[in-house]
């Protein structure tokens, strides 16, 4: 369509919706309302409901409330923690085979390597009962695998990129490239938020122990979408969301009365230039008022129980911590909060593993493992999905220096591990299959994009249907790709 | 824009032009009629000059016609019947227009007049059906007959999935074009065999993938794409219909799963499509629906509601935004609440200042099938009010002071599926009541066992020597 024409129609459009409308919301009002509002209303009434009613998007009935997304920065081991390969204990400082590798590229810090000798996990790995026949798990993980029959493991997780930027990109908004919302951007612009005093999606970043790569904001950026879907991120500091303090000699109807002015300022702009960004500017200033009261209830863990405390671990009370992040997690969930992101750094591991690995893993064990028995026991582990992952694997063999009790691995795009857990996956069981040494998945592949549209299916969406149109075309999450992984399906 | 595309702008005038050879085939035999009683009138230039007119326009006819037949999405016996009868309309009138020119024609020719009328009728009367459906003519006296049902249907309850929800939605809006003697682009959409055969371009439902299936595609395209199905300006079918096609699909697509053995609930799904079929807004409707400005109270309040299913009635309200805040007590509730009573069927109210006096208005919602009461004061004396929520699901009652007192409140529902009781006064004795008392119904105390180690692997060795590579270490950048 021509530029000018859209332009004006949008005009139109958005006065034809009003002021309290949202275009998105209004479109998709319409259609919900016809079937719940029923012969009760007239077509009148249901057209003006449907003005300022905002329902979320449902394609599907959903499984599943809200999401609980644990990345793993830098990409953690697979074969360290879930990819059992007792198999190659045997195979020590053997060169891996060139009919696995296949020339397959590798990044610059190993292609140099004059071999490519096999690291075996120095760690142990034992049984833990599930619904299927058990599933094996490095020792590394114990109180995880105290909860292996709630998790479903994906061994055959595949990835298009193969450094950290583009891997955390490409998983954060299914597209290597920079500038696309990312996954929790879309699933507060299609379901919004279930509690308006509380953004729609929050995001809470722990420090990690091992080599760390920078976390960029765009990671949990909107793109094109508006940017009240950005992810929120919450501070460890004493201002959990900067700026949102009053200042001192400035009262709470002070602000207020403020506010007003400027919400009128703002609309009279947002009548001249029709800016969407105008209109999302006004939402987070509201959004921020009503965050004064909600965000230090939240942030205030006076009220949990001593015994859950110490479920989480020795660390809960430190801001910041991953055990802090988990607990805070749970108290987001409760209060219905969409989309909770959580990053853990330090998981690059190109030398010295073992005991960078180590220390990963004693910061996320305990309370990733509480925060399942947690929500578990709260019934909201049915409504609630839980996905911890990192952007790739890392490679079975050493980057730098091969020991009996030292490596490194590099970075792995052909295959890793992850897990999934709660509203509508089926739990305690395992899914996918990587060849003996870890380096290609030979059964059951899932692409990144196939598991955003299976978790957004869960969610009620169908990850073909939730579009947007910029600049000309319409954009989806999993842009051209994308297919359900059933067999995970509860 | 190619050669093609103009024959295909040309192919389209069919639809117009075909009435011309109609009209001056009709008026070429009427006059002649009149020169049989009337012959001093001399209407034989006449007869000449409109004959040739009619050959002329029966041929374009038929050339435009053939083009569209190849173009559009036409297809089976009717299309072909109607082609070469227009054909040998046109080959007859071009025929009959010769003979009549010669200086003395042959009385015979008048046969060839009959034989073009004759031929006119069917012709006519198959392109009709080609773009009306079948049966069009007839179809106000055959509607007034009860239709003969095309499968057995012994009981409601026994009916397929497919007879009941989905079938309808194709008849009232497909299968005028997609039936077996019109297949618009090979497809027919009458039965579970021609639906599953697909179209000319493949499979048009794929079970259990709503994604891949072309129907669900084709209905959900924008009304102005030019794939859009049913085309601007036919019958679309509602959003519930199109959902409950979508359910279906999801569901596997089956052609003989029933009302009672399908995982859909059909139950839910039927009344929708009654609604969205039927909708005339005078009729009082007996089933529940909620008045806009009940919702829009909820969402003025920050009270979180959406519907628990696209095309349902029934609605999920959630309390999360003002939970926390003083504001949500009793009264707050009973006032957004009151009105929605019989259209509630998710209702959560964790961590909110209601007590049992809230339980009074729930147990007016009569379809309510999950309760949230996590983290309020409500006791067991206002849960034992709840007795008559039959529909009730899932109940949870986590850090409540819920007590062993509750145990048979909780047994009492009929259709009670999981109950959360962590950190409330229920002893292990009253969930070893519960649990065996009702074995199907899940209890969860937050007393589940941790997943047990099976095998432990000995510590590990490497029977190898130490070896040292030295390799460069390059550090990402």
């Amino acid at each position: 369509m021509d530029p000018l024409e859209e332009h004006l129609l949008n005009i139109t459009r958005r006065r034809f919706f009003g002021v309290t409308g949202r275009t998105l919301a209004a479109g998709l009002g319409t259609t919900a309302l016809a079937s719940i509002l029923g012969s009760a209303a007239s077509a009148e009434t249901q057209d003006a409901a449907a003005q300022k009613l905002m329902l979320p998007v449902q394609h599907l009935a959903p499984k599943a409330k809200r999401v609980i997304y644990m990345h793993m920065e830098g990409a953690p081991s697979q074969l360290d923690l879930y990819d059992y390969k007792p198999e190659l204990r045997a195979r020590f400082n053997e060169d891996l085979p060139d009919s696995i590798r296949q020339g397959q590229r590798l990044t610059g810090m190993t292609s140099g390597q004059a071999r490519f000798p096999v690291a075996p996990s120095m760690f142990r790995f034992s049984r833990y009962a599930n619904n299927e026949d058990g599933v094996w798990l490095s020792e590394l993980l114990p109180h995880t695998a105290s909860v292996a029959k709630d998790l479903c493991f994906i061994r055959s997780m595949r990835t298009e990129a193969i450094n950290h930027e583009p891997g955390i990109t490409f998983f954060q908004t299914g597209q290597q490239q920079p500038g696309r919302p990312s996954f929790g951007s879309w699933v507060s612009y299609g379901l919004g938020s279930s509690n308006a005093n509380l953004p729609s999606f929050v995001v809470m970043i722990s420090q990690g122990f091992g080599n760390m790569q920078a976390l960029s904001a765009r990671f949990w950026g909107s793109g094109f979408l508006p940017s009240e879907h950005q992810g929120c991120k919450l501070r460890a500091g004493s201002d959990a969301v900067l700026f949102l303090r009053d200042p001192e000699g400035v009262s709470r109807d002070d602000r207020r009365r403020m506010l007003d002015v400027v919400s009128k300022l703002n609309e009279d702009e947002f009548d001249a230039s029709l800016d969407p960004e105008v209109r999302a500017r006004i939402a987070q200033a509201e959004m921020a008022y009503r965050m004064q009261m909600s965000v230090p209830d939240l942030t205030d863990f006076s009220d949990e129980d001593e015994a859950t405390l110490a479920m989480y671990g020795p660390e809960v009370k430190k801001p910041g911590t991953f055990a802090a992040n988990c607990l805070l997690a749970r108290r987001l969930a409760e209060r219905g909060v969409r989309f909770i992101q959580l990053y853990m750094r330090g998981w690059d591991a190109h030398n010295n593993l073992p005991k960078e690995i180590r220390d990963q893993c004693r910061a996320v064990d305990q309370p990733q493992a509480a925060l399942i028995k947690d929500l578990k026991r709260r019934g909201l582990l049915d409504e609630t999905l839980v996905l911890w992952a990192g952007e790739f694997g890392r490679t079975v063999y050493s980057q730098g220096t091969l020991t009996k009790d030292n490596y490194g691995r590099d970075h792995h795009p052909r295959c890793f591990s992850l897990w999934v857990a709660g509203g509508g996956i089926k739990p305690g069981i395992s899914y996918g299959k990587t060849d003996d040494f870890s380096y290609n998945v030979v059964e059951n592949p899932v692409e990144v994009h196939d598991l955003h549209a299976t978790l957004m299916h869960l969610l009620g969406i169908d990850h073909e249907r939730l579009t947007f149109r910029h600049q000309g075309r319409d954009f989806r999450l999993t842009d051209v790709s994308g297919k359900l992984v059933t067999p995970i399906l509860a | 824009m190619t050669i093609l595309d103009a024959l295909a702008v040309f192919g389209r005038l069919h639809p117009l032009l075909l009435h011309l050879p109609i009209g001056l085939v009709a008026g070429v035999a009427l006059l002649e009629a009149v020169a049989l009683v009337r012959p001093r009138l001399a209407l034989r230039p006449a007869v000449s000059i409109l004959l040739w007119c009619a050959a002329l326009v029966a041929a374009i006819s038929a050339g435009t016609g053939w083009i569209l037949a190849g173009e559009a999405s036409y297809g089976g016996d009717t299309l072909e019947l109607h082609r070469w009868l227009g054909l040998s309309l046109a080959g007859v009138v071009f025929v009959t227009a010769i003979v009549q020119s010669r200086a003395k024609p042959p009385a015979f020719y008048r046969v060839g007049l009959v034989l073009a009328l004759a031929l006119l009728i069917p012709a006519g009367h198959f392109g009709g059906e080609l773009t009306r459906g079948p049966g069009f003519v007839l179809e106000p006296l055959a509607s007034k007959r009860p239709r003969t049902p095309t499968a057995m249907v012994a009981m409601d309850i026994q009916r397929t999935v497919f007879e009941a929800t989905i079938r309808p939605t194709l008849d009232a809006t497909c299968v005028a074009c997609h039936n077996e003697q019109k297949r618009k682009a090979g497809l027919s959409l009458v039965d579970g065999e021609s639906i599953m055969a697909g179209s000319e371009n493949g499979e048009v439902v794929v079970a259990g993938d709503v994604a891949n299936s072309e129907l669900v595609r084709r209905l959900r395209l924008p009304l102005d794409d030019d794939d859009h199905m049913p085309p601007e300006g036919k019958r679309q079918p509602s959003e519930a219909e199109i959902a409950a096609i979508e359910t279906w699909i999801m569901d596997g697509a089956s052609f003989s799963a029933t009302t009672s053995t399908s995982t859909v609930d059909v139950a839910a799904l039927v009344p929708q499509l009654r609604k969205a079929t039927t909708r005339t807004p005078a009729q009082p409707s007996s089933e529940p629906a909620a008045r806009p400005d009940d919702l829009l109270a909820l969402q003025a309040a920050f009270v979180h509601v959406e519907l628990v299913a696209p095309g349902s009635s029934y609605l999920l309200v959630d309390f999360a935004g003002p939970a926390n805040s003083q504001l949500a007590d009793d009264a707050f509730v009973a006032r957004l609440l009151q009105p929605l009573v019989l259209v509630v069927q998710d209702l959560s109210l964790a961590g909110s200042g209601v007590t049992d006096a809230t339980l009074e208005v729930v147990a007016t919602m009569t379809n309510l099938r999950r309760l949230d009461l996590r983290a309020t004061a409500v006791t067991d004396a206002g849960l034992g009010k709840l007795g008559g929520l039959a529909k009730l699901e899932e109940l949870n009652l986590v850090r409540t002071a819920t007590s062993d007192a509750s145990v048979d409140t909780l047994l009492a529902f009929p259709a009670l599926c999981r109950a959360f009781l962590w950190s409330t006064a229920v002893t292990t004795q009253g969930l070893e009541r519960l649990r065996t008392a009702r074995p199907a119904l899940l209890v969860d105390a937050g007393d589940t066992a941790d997943s047990a180690a099976l095998d432990i692997e000995p510590p590990v060795e490497l029977a190898v020597s130490y070896t040292h590579l030295t390799l460069p270490t390059n550090r990402e950048v």
